[in-house]
């Protein structure tokens, strides 16, 4: 196994080589997000921002990572993860059930699209190079299921002829070999159309008006030794944001309108999506496909924190594989030994913060009758000095509330304790919690918990966060001094993680300044919504919305057309939501109406100091976003806060 | 196992925080794995990491240590043996053959920018096809230089300058009957690696040329075979160093100078990769650095090195180079990085000499 210091760094499943590494890292969760039928229906679109754990998902179907799960299946490792491959039909006891085909898109089909070419022949060279590659990826597929070589055993399967599958060029039936031949012979016709410079139409391959090779692969056409292959194809096209618009229009529509019985997986990044579909549902007729945004399924399914859990500890558990007493052999415990702010080494802080929150309480509940009785229960609080921290900290909060109510009457009994019990819930205690965070210093985001939550259901965002951490365990560990991480210095870890990751935005981005300055106007206004004294929407709010008729007219062509700004504030938001900077809601109804909510990402929290779950948030006009977009966000004056 | 235990060892002697050791880890194995560990004198089983570690704790104060490695992470120019291949694969299209187009060109009348036509011209297929190639030394890398370059023929690469009289007889057939080329050698080209005060090679001392090529030109000129081969000025002589200091070259077209005056030489002194002067540390500077380097250093192993000529805490002739090659460190690097034969100083990258005092 290649010698890796912090395994948290291989972040991709093209840097990891071995199919056996792949499977000893694999977060198996991933699969809870695929619907029952994922083998057997529709074409599933699978999208996330980049890094969401699309291509890893691709690759654990690909055939020989599906025979090593199968060789290994006893293994501890990977008992988990078969038991969910049989459920989904893709794998047997002693088999590889279904064989896939992957075509990585950044491959050629680009480069096609820069050829100009006019868009029918165009269209129906693309499919021809796709058709090649699908049917010489059949053969290889074959081939490594049963542990031959390619291309040295490709005499051995043969490609049938069927009533449907008739492919130019190719005369069925034929020999792996010849199929090799004919795909090698597409392949460079259009690589000759693609290198030269002398005007391309007419020349090379005629191409296909339809994707010919799903037709063979329904039919059964694939033979080994004479005898049909009895599989289930599994076709799948990863990285269909590299395709050209017309490219990608095309491809899907191919798929679509052939209702294939061999089933198509399509993972794109979100950034292939245009902006109407970005700030849209992105939902397809039912019988088109269906669309699994994982970053939603994530959330929706509450699946996240077990399966990043789980990749975590393998990742720790191959660099103790590797280091030995040089690396802590599981992550959890290195960031949650020490999450406890009741420990000794805090006690002088919050002994501090007390006596300084008990202070202003004092001062605020001086002279006020309606206050003595919450003060007498508050005084009687058992519990530790943290909890008694919060606690005041609460009834300061609350009484902040009470005081800014218009008096009702001029009664001014003591309010009860049990009021104080039903207003003293757990969302003030949280805006409490924060609110110290800030006033003192203590730290907020540390945690395995928090830091699930600041990955904003993105793997490759939360492994890159953990690596942060980990690295700094394995150095511990190496100085043979304890590997767990303070909670101070895992909140400073993490934000120095928010840095790197819109460091170099404006360079990814063809808006990206625009994009930054947006989000910060954004984080600006939740943060100067949550820290006010009568936290009002407790424990804080971390995302704005706008109605779903302002959305209408966001995205209207015609609105689009007349307005400019409205374009680029759609085109901004579709960056934003591109790369997993925002994170959108449609038709989220509150008090009869329905709002689309944009959330800030997780880790650009922690910089203006906000909370990390979701539901918080603040309707804004359409018009006061866009302002925002154009001139940054200007603080508000206290009274238009409620 | 052993890189941890090495790891260890820095972070104590650097007296590094958790925080800092996982900022500097990822440099440092990066840099050990992508060159140098490949620093062929380490001695068996000794790695960078673990030099580097031992290295540092030989200064006295903590900050002797910081000032001393960030000289490592900043200023250290580690010439790593992909490298050198590399300067060796493009000596020939990079630097010898735009000499040889603009020759061509000259002796053609052509533009020189005219490159296609020029290339067709007899001129330059007589330049390409009948010149001759010899590496100074092992370091020239012949091998790899004929590799890289199949325009070239095998039997007009040699590995030595250093040939019996029949192969420089079989060199003329060959040039007579598969270059059709009677006449000299239109060029004579001398590559070798690197050259860091150039005085080795060739200078030039009280008006006369001194140094290996001063006496190579001599040889020539009392050999029939090589006369049969070679003959000033006709022959162009052309010396390519793939990496030489700046000063190496101005000593070295010293002596040039005085080639052309007295044999009426056409030579011409070329290199792949400069090293400006810039990157040497000079004693009349101020600096954290320079006063390590003079604390730094043993005068009694200069006993076991008179080449030398004197004490070298900057390095032979003062070079002042922090620069290593993954064969051996030149001597003309400060002597806290290369310290041999010391029993005070102890080196980080330690060298191997050619010259050995005779015991």
């Amino acid at each position: 196994m290649k010698d890796v210091r912090n395994p948290f760094r291989l972040q991709t499943a093209e840097s990891i080589d071995s199919d056996g590494d792949f499977l000893r890292l694999f977060g198996h969760g991933v699969l809870d997000l695929l619907p029952n039928d994922a083998l057997t229906g529709r074409p599933l679109f699978i999208r996330s921002a980049p890094g969401g754990g699309k291509t890893s998902l691709l690759k654990l179907f690909t055939p020989s990572v599906l025979q090593h799960v199968v060789a290994m299946k006893s293994s501890v490792d990977v008992k988990d993860l078969v038991i969910k491959l049989k459920s989904l039909g893709a794998v047997s006891d002693h088999d590889v059930s279904v064989l896939s085909i992957m075509l990585p898109c950044a491959r050629t089909f680009p480069s096609l699209a820069d050829v100009g070419l006019k868009g029918p022949r165009a269209k129906r060279l693309l499919l021809a190079l796709i058709d090649a590659r699908i049917i010489l990826g059949a053969l290889r597929g074959t081939l490594i299921v049963k542990r031959l070589r390619f291309p040295d055993d490709l005499h051995r399967v043969t490609l049938e002829s069927s009533p449907d599958g008739q492919i130019p060029g190719l005369l069925l039936p034929c020999d792996g070999r010849a199929v090799q031949q004919w795909a090698e012979t597409v392949e460079q016709g259009i690589c000759d159309i693609i290198d030269t410079l002398m005007p391309a139409d007419g020349t090379g391959p005629t191409g296909h008006d339809a994707l010919l090779s799903l037709r063979l692969l329904d039919a059964n056409s694939v033979y080994f030794d004479g005898k049909p292959v009895e599989t289930r194809w599994l076709v799948t096209f990863d990285d269909m944001q590299k395709l050209a618009v017309a490219q990608r229009a095309a491809l899907l529509e191919a798929v679509v309108e052939q209702r294939s019985r061999s089933t198509v997986w399509m993972a794109e990044r979100f950034e292939a999506l245009t902006t109407d579909e970005l700030l849209g549902s992105g939902a397809l007729n039912g019988r088109d496909g269906q669309v699994i945004a994982l970053e939603h399924e994530w959330k929706e399914k509450r699946r996240f924190d077990p399966a990043v859990r789980l990749i975590a500890d393998r990742r720790a558990r191959m660099a103790a594989d590797v280091a030995g007493a040089n690396a802590p052999d599981a992550f959890v415990p290195t960031i949650d030994a020490e999450a406890d702010l009741d420990a000794q080494t805090w006690h002088e802080k919050t002994q501090i913060a007390l006596d300084v929150v008990r202070g202003r309480v004092d001062s605020l509940a001086k002279g006020k009758n309606q206050y003595t009785e919450w003060l007498t229960v508050r005084a009687a609080t058992d519990g530790t000095l943290r909890e008694q921290l919060i606690a005041w900290r609460s009834l300061e909060i609350l009484i902040e509330r009470h005081s800014r109510k218009k008096q009702l009457s001029f009664a001014l009994e003591p309010l009860s304790r049990d009021e104080l019990h039903d207003k003293d819930g757990s969302d003030v205690r949280g805006a409490a919690d924060l609110f110290l965070s800030k006033e003192f210093g203590f730290p907020y985001y540390f945690g395995f918990s928090k830091l699930a939550s600041l990955a904003s259901y993105n793997i490759e965002q939360f492994i890159q966060l953990a690596g942060d951490l980990f690295e700094e365990s394995l150095a511990a560990a190496v100085m043979r001094r304890p590997p767990h991480l303070t909670p101070d210095r895992q909140e400073k870890i993490l934000r120095e993680a928010y840095n790197v990751r819109v460091r170099d935005l404006p360079r990814r981005a063809r808006n990206g300044r625009e994009v930054l300055r947006f989000i910060d106007a954004v984080g600006q206004f939740c943060q100067q919504v949550t820290h006010q004294p009568n936290a009002p929407y407790s424990p804080g709010i971390n995302g704005v919305a706008i109605s779903m008729q302002e959305r209408k007219t966001l995205i209207d062509p015609k609105e689009q057309e007349r307005n400019p700004a409205l374009k680029a504030f759609a085109e901004l938001l579709g960056t934003a939501l591109a790369n997993n900077f925002l994170h959108a809601e449609l038709d989220y109804k509150v008090k009869g109406n329905t709002f689309m909510l944009l959330y800030l990402n997780r880790l650009l929290c922690p910089r203006y100091q906000l909370p990390l779950g979701f539901g918080s948030f603040r309707e804004r006009p359409l018009r006061e976003l866009m302002t925002w977009a154009e001139k940054g966000f200007r603080p508000l004056k206290a009274e238009t806060l409620l | 196992m052993r890189d941890a235990l090495a790891e260890r060892l820095l972070g104590s002697v650097m007296e590094w925080s958790n925080e800092e050791i996982a900022r500097q880890r990822p440099i440092l194995q990066a840099l050990a794995a992508l060159k140098y560990d490949e620093y062929q004198q380490f001695s068996p089983g000794m790695r960078f990491v673990e030099s580097l570690a031992l290295w540092l704790n030989q200064f006295e104060t903590l900050d002797e240590r910081k000032i001393a490695y960030e000289f490592v992470l900043s200023r250290l120019v580690f010439l790593s043996q992909a490298e050198m291949a590399h300067f060796a694969a493009i000596a020939y299209p990079d630097v010898i053959r735009p000499l040889f187009i603009n020759k061509a060109s000259q002796d053609a009348t052509l533009p020189p920018f005219r490159i296609s036509q020029v290339l067709a011209t007899g001129e330059f297929k007589k330049l390409e096809g009948a010149s001759l190639f010899f590496g100074l030394s092992d370091g020239a890398r012949i091998d790899l230089f004929r590799r890289s370059n199949i325009e070239l023929s095998h039997e007009q690469i040699f590995t030595s300058c250093e040939l019996s009289n029949e192969k420089l007889q079989e060199i003329r057939i060959w040039l007579n009957d598969k270059r059709q080329h009677e006449d000299v050698a239109p060029t004579l080209v001398l590559l070798d690696d690197f050259t860091a005060s150039g005085t080795s090679c060739l200078t030039a001392e009280g008006g006369q040329a001194k140094g290996k090529l001063a006496k190579f030109i001599s040889k020539l000129g009392q050999s029939t075979e090589w006369k049969a081969l070679v003959s000033f000025p006709t022959t162009r002589l052309v010396v390519v160093f793939y990496v030489a200091t700046s000063k190496a070259l101005e000593n070295i077209e010293e002596g040039a100078e005085v080639l052309r005056k007295t044999y009426g030489i056409d030579i011409t002194v070329l290199c792949v990769q400069r090293v400006g002067p810039d990157l040497s540390l000079v004693a009349t500077q101020v600096g954290p650095m320079i006063d390590l380097v003079k604390k730094y250093y043993d005068p009694a192993a200069k006993n076991k090195h008179p080449e030398w000529g004197g004490d070298v805490p900057f390095g032979y002739k003062d070079g002042g180079l922090p620069l290593v090659i993954h064969h051996n460190a030149p001597n003309n690097s400060i002597f806290v990085l290369w310290a041999e034969d010391s029993e005070k100083v102890r080196a980080l990258f330690p060298r191997i000499s050619r010259h050995r005092r005779e015991s």
